[in-house]
């Protein structure tokens, strides 16, 4: 991964047709395989691994990407669900004049839409597919301070490791992105890099420490500095299979200076507790939980359903489209719930007594349909009490990633991660703030880097460090 | 295919044109055209399945020749089949002395074997059982009080045999079958509503008298609403074109069956499909029995204070491919409430008085079966029966909580009934007494006792002989 390709990106057409003539640009299709890995990587593998019941997956706009990073094709003139039909007639009815506005106008840059009255006031803190680091912005979209990480002098070994040409030896090849990252009150922030562990950094992007591990997809850090991390380890697990290695994951505890303190793996918590029927379901090669999220409970819902009592974690299986809260002591899983959506992402509690979730495709049924909806619902009756679900035209789909917070207004923040956009709506679904990722590339710009998650910090963050800049 | 089709291949399509002729004519007549909503054409089940897929899912380990009705080897000669050959030598070595002459089990006891008549709740018996095109209604002590009989010939006296006998190599053999009536109900003027699995849904009078039929793929189970319309499971094959492979699948649908007969039918893959559960289906194999619905019961509303879902008229149904139970609303054709992780291939969740659902877990308890209580809003499992290690159907089963707190179980494979106290001791036992094979090693399965209570009318039971 350390020789990516700098040279200019062919566009999607000259990339099909470089294709068609194998022997040539042999390094050229040698980095679109390293861009298919690269896509492999960070969020689901679906490609990689699917279940033989999965229908076909849609051509994945990310592995035409050939670029170091996360990328996709940027959604205006270039949206993955629009034909070369129906591109051309876009052309057409553009070069009519008068219909200039019929069509969505390519779409601008950084944030697009902000009404202050409404949207809730702070700061941005993101990280993104285009960079190893993490952004703090305002809401204007005015970078204040980025963090900046060279993973390589960190990790001076990392390279892919080689096994058996398995799932798992392209999973631990390492992306050049923060997956997650968290910003502490002094300054520092401590970011994930994903299969190579976490690094902290301070406000002037100097390492503090690092821990090094299989880290992925997702950390939280508590009031006492102890951070809950999702980790994963090859290895061959003969009830699972026999031959091939499986990805364990687990929830691991580090202490504030870096040291591991514990670690639960999933697939023990599971098979320890009443809900070990579902490890019938797994799929039995590979990354074969794929646990894409963990909150660590606040208690606010345990006297409605004990399982969610503080200091249990509340987790997200995408393999097995299932949530599930471990409890932490007993290192077994107390509460799961599915059903409800497909592929999901960031299971949040929200208001005390209701669950938050990014589901990427369980809005409609049928191969294709490329729709994703947020939904909140009481974990008690299952009842759906709010959901986002586009509309107006407004396109709304992730296939990969995606977060979303309620925010203390009572509106909530959404990222549609693989769109490169994140926004702010209200209950009644209006939209108050939008930001586009301005991070382009390719010759037309065709292609926006993935938006991991944006986190709305509030007003009243200490930023005293920002300051002494 | 247009290269000269021999005459034994002509013969073959002849055939198999009868064959699905004869099906249009006992399917298609009585469910063609109900299920309307289907996203795609119907076809009859000759594509549906393969004789391997049908194997594996019909897994049954008596012999291959067993008698009509449904058996499996008694519980006793299992055992057996378990010892040692070290075991074998030795019990052989013991037979040739002569003062044991059979190394074959001691006939297990059959009947009630049983019975604390302080601790057990004091009713009759009511149950079908997999050697009889009947029902039994016998008292605690395992005297038969009254029997019902109805052959599936003189039912349907019209319907072929290769039809009822499904010895067809595309429907396993154990998903029809005329020798039996699979589930019954018994109603307060001696009457019995009952099914012949996969073939049809009839009421007989407590004398045996036909009194109403009606042809179709019913299965599994029916529920009676306080008016007297039944909802009972049935079946039907049809193409599922969702994920755009066309694959044959069965559907099963909610049948409303009225005084006048057929009401109507609702899809349970549409109701999945119209409803925020569609991942339901992406988690389901994409051929054959996909549903495998095994259980149906109409909700009274009692828990509708605590879930909206389970509001009276809802219905409560357990799929059993996935390991899933589900309330579907059926004014709104729509799933509304699914919970599963906690059992695999369960039979009869029912909603308890105090609040709680019972569940039959098959194969949950490490590949044994077990019993379990839980509250369907915290998940919590409140009671739990896994017997001594040996507790064990894997198929059916069926659970009954009774008025004094005890609960009535039927461990359908092996032919056993009991009923134990919450803190599981047994205090009544049934061993079905229907035995077969050669040397008696077969026992009929019990589909489902259930505890009638002291104060059934039984005043037609004098008139009935």
């Amino acid at each position: 991964m350390t020789d990516a390709p700098t040279y200019a990106t062919p566009s999607r057409r000259q990339a099909k047709e470089m294709h068609a003539l194998p022997r040539q640009h042999v390094l050229l299709r040698s980095s679109l395989l390293i861009a298919v890995f690269i896509a492999a990587i960070a969020c689901p593998s679906e490609a990689l691994s699917s279940p033989e019941n999965e229908p076909a997956s849609p051509a994945d706009p990310a592995d035409d990407s050939p670029l170091p990073g996360r990328w996709n094709l940027a959604r205006p003139g270039g949206s993955p669900t629009v034909t070369d039909a129906q591109q051309q007639e876009f052309e057409r009815l553009r070069s009519i004049g008068y219909l200039s506005g019929s069509v969505e106008p390519p779409a601008g840059e950084g944030v697009t839409l902000h009404d202050e009255a409404a949207a809730f006031d702070g700061l941005n803190f993101y990280t993104s597919g285009h960079m190893t680091g993490a952004v703090l912005m305002d809401m204007d979209g005015n970078v204040l301070h980025e963090w900046r990480h060279d993973r390589h002098k960190t990790w001076p070994d990392d390279k892919p490791e080689a096994a058996n040409g398995d799932e798992v030896s392209i999973i631990t090849g390492n992306p050049d992105f923060w997956r997650r990252a968290h910003l502490f009150k002094n300054g520092d922030v401590l970011g994930m890099c994903v299969g190579l562990g976490l690094v902290r950094l301070d406000s002037e992007s100097r390492e503090v420490w690092k821990y090094s591990g299989g880290c992925h997809h997702d950390l939280q850090v508590m009031e006492d500095g102890t951070i809950y991390v999702l980790t994963r380890e090859p290895r061959i697990e003969p009830r699972i299979n026999r031959r091939w290695p499986i990805l364990e994951d687990s929830i691991t505890l580090i202490d504030p200076s870096g040291r591991e303190i514990k670690s639960i793996s999933v697939l023990e918590a599971f098979e320890h507790s009443r809900y070990r029927c579902y490890l019938e379901m797994l799929p039995r090669k590979g990354d074969v939980t794929h646990t894409n999220t963990l909150e660590v409970l606040d208690g606010t819902l345990a006297s409605r359903i004990p399982a969610f009592r503080k200091g249990n974690v509340l987790i997200s299986l995408l393999k097995l489209d299932l949530i599930a809260v471990v409890d932490t002591d007993l290192e077994e899983v107390v509460w799961a719930m599915s059903g409800l959506w497909r592929r999901q992402h960031e299971p949040t509690v929200v208001e005390g007594e209701h669950l938050l979730i990014f589901d990427n495709e369980g809005k409609v049924f049928g191969g294709g349909s490329q729709a994703s909806r947020v939904i909140e619902f009481d974990p008690a009756t299952q009842e759906i009490v709010w959901s986002y679900e586009g509309g107006d035209g407004v396109e709304f789909y992730s296939r990969r990633c995606g977060t979303a917070a309620r925010l203390p207004n009572g509106n909530t923040l959404i990222t549609e991660s693989d769109a490169g956009r994140a926004f702010e709506v209200t209950p009644g679904h209006e939209i108050v703030w939008e930001f586009l990722n301005p991070e382009r590339a390719g010759e037309n710009h065709e292609y926006i880097a993935t938006l991991f998650d944006v986190v709305r910090i509030p007003p009243d963050f200490p930023l005293d460090w920002l300051r002494k800049d | 295919m247009k290269t000269s089709p021999g005459p034994i291949r002509a013969r073959r399509l002849t055939a198999a044109a009868l064959i699905v002729l004869a099906l249009l004519l006992l399917v298609g007549v009585s469910e063609a055209g109900l299920f309307d909503r289907f996203r795609k054409t119907d076809k009859t089940e000759t594509e549906t399945e393969t004789k391997e897929e049908a194997e594996e899912s019909y897994d049954y380990d008596a012999g291959a020749e067993t008698p009509p009705g449904r058996w499996r080897t008694a519980r006793e000669w299992e055992q057996q089949k378990e010892l040692t050959d070290e075991q074998r030598d030795e019990l052989s070595r013991i037979g040739a002395i002569g003062y044991l002459g059979a190394v074959n089990p001691a006939p297990a006891a059959s009947g009630v074997t049983v019975h604390d008549k302080s601790r057990a709740y004091q009713g009759y018996n009511f149950y079908t059982s997999g050697h009889l095109p009947g029902a039994v209604l016998m008292d605690m002590e395992g005297n038969v009080l009254h029997e019902w009989r109805l052959e599936f010939q003189d039912a349907w006296p019209d319907c072929p045999e290769d039809i009822y006998r499904a010895d067809l190599e595309f429907t396993p053999k154990r998903m029809r079958n005329p020798d039996f009536w699979f589930r019954a109900r018994l109603l307060e003027n001696g009457s019995v509503i009952s099914l012949f699995e996969d073939l049809g849904i009839f009421q007989v009078d407590s004398r045996s008298q036909l009194q109403w039929k009606l042809q179709g793929r019913f299965h599994h189970d029916f529920d009676i609403r306080d008016d007297g319309v039944v909802y009972a499971l049935v079946r039907r094959p049809t193409e599922y074109g969702l994920f755009g492979r066309g694959e044959m699948i069965y559907d099963d649908g909610i049948a409303l069956i009225g005084p006048d007969g057929l009401i109507g039918i609702t899809s349970i893959i549409n109701c999945i499909i119209d409803s925020p559960y569609v991942d339901l289906l992406y988690r389901m194999k994409r051929k054959g029995d996909l549903l495998h619905t095994n259980t149906l019961e109409i909700l009274d509303g009692r828990l509708a204070s605590r879930l909206p879902a389970f509001k009276k008229g809802n219905i409560l149904i357990s799929l059993r491919e996935s390991c899933t139970i589900a309330v579907i609303d059926l004014e709104a054709e729509k799933v509304v409430w699914a919970l599963d992780g906690m059992w695999v291939e369960q039979h009869h969740p029912t909603v308890l008085d105090n609040g709680n659902i019972m569940i039959f877990d098959n194969r949950g308890n490490y590949g044994k079966s077990e019993i379990l209580e839980f509250d369907p809003v915290t998940q919590e499992v409140e009671w739990e029966y896994k017997g001594d290690g040996t507790f064990f159907s894997r198929q059916c089963g069926a659970n009954q909580r009774l008025p004094n707190g005890n609960t009535l179980i039927t461990e359908s494979d092996y032919g056993r009934a009991f009923e134990i106290t919450p803190a599981g001791d047994i205090v009544w036992e049934f061993v079905n007494p229907a035995r077969g094979g050669e040397n008696n090693e077969l026992i009929a399965t019990i589909l489902d006792v259930v505890r009638i209570p002291p104060d059934f009318p039984l005043d037609w039971l004098g008139n009935a002989e």
